[in-house]
């Protein structure tokens, strides 16, 4: 199995693990013409959820952008992001997963990656941007599991260079 | 008499908020946390990370995906006592390689080193 040196120094542990409370899951449903991202961020605050584990069980894309991992050329990190790739519509949603939590600057962030088919029955599949993942006519559904107790909120990590999302304990 | 069903009647439990730090195994962590921390039973809530390369099993053939930055697209799997006791991780998802290729299967243990992160959450099963 191949390991790649990071830009900092290893931290501990390396696997962070932190309980949350159960909660009630919540099946939400997004109408069309709103960003999946955004819509689903947006329907979530009005419920005054603003951490939970996601997954986007069905979704029609009118037109969408994803990233796939590539070599850092300026060698601050292992890897980034290449250029997006675009899909025009009628793009299918197979499956997806995200995490929501406070971003770098404090914003909720969902992070999600995305499996879909395209109008030609084409896979595809990378790193959703926000704002840039337009719904069709057919809206999208996602399952949430909000997390009480233990959360992921972003903060800077010197191992690889980038804010990432981190297991953090909150006040119940 | 073969069985063509079994139930095993439970309850979904606590969450796991799980963070893997690079270069770390993806099956073997996932144990190794839940080990640690005392979760014998769970089941994959929602994922969404990197690996280094990727190595899946589908039926005989073994998919070897160079990365790095194999981004994880969908993860799904549980987490059950082996014979012995310990937990043991049966993961299975999609990914996809810096072309934009997307590829799915079970992700082979020991072969599938986490590049960035990983942020998993489980969901302890407790059986009746």
């Amino acid at each position: 199995m191949r390991t790649l040196v990071q830009p900092g120094a290893p931290l501990q542990p390396r696997r962070l693990l932190e309980w949350a409370a159960p909660a009630s899951d919540l099946r939400v449903t997004l109408a069309g013409g709103q960003d999946l991202l955004h819509g689903l961020v947006a329907a979530l605050a009005a419920k005054d959820v603003a951490h939970a584990a996601v997954q986007v069980v069905a979704a029609e894309i009118a037109r969408m952008a994803y990233l796939t991992g590539a070599e850092d050329p300026s060698g601050q990190r292992v890897a980034t992001y290449g250029p997006p790739t675009w899909l025009e519509g009628p793009v299918t949603l197979l499956g997806a997963n995200g995490i929501l939590g406070p971003g770098p600057d404090g914003d909720t962030l969902l992070h999600c990656h995305a499996v879909v088919v395209d109008a030609a029955g084409r896979l595809h599949g990378g790193h959703l941007p926000p704002g840039d993942v337009l719904l069709g006519d057919g809206g999208a559904v996602a399952l949430v599991t909000p997390l009480r107790e233990a959360v992921f909120a972003a903060s800077f990590d010197s191992e690889t260079n980038y804010p990432l999302f981190q297991p953090t304990k909150v006040a119940p | 008499m073969s069985e063509s069903a079994r139930f095993e009647e439970g309850k979904l439990g606590r969450i796991a908020v799980v963070r893997l730090r690079p270069n770390e195994d993806l099956v073997t962590a996932v144990e190794a946390a839940c080990r640690e921390h005392g979760l014998a039973h769970a089941v994959v809530r929602s994922a969404v990370g990197s690996l280094v390369d990727a190595v899946l099993e589908a039926g005989e053939k073994v998919i070897q995906v160079p990365g790095p930055g194999i981004e994880i697209l969908t993860l799904a799997g549980e987490v059950r006592p082996n014979a012995e006791g310990a937990p043991e991780a049966e993961l299975r998802g999609t990914i996809a390689d810096g072309k934009a290729q997307v590829y799915g299967g079970r992700f082979k243990r020991g072969a599938n080193a986490i590049c960035i992160t990983l942020e998993l959450v489980l969901q302890e099963w407790l059986p009746a």
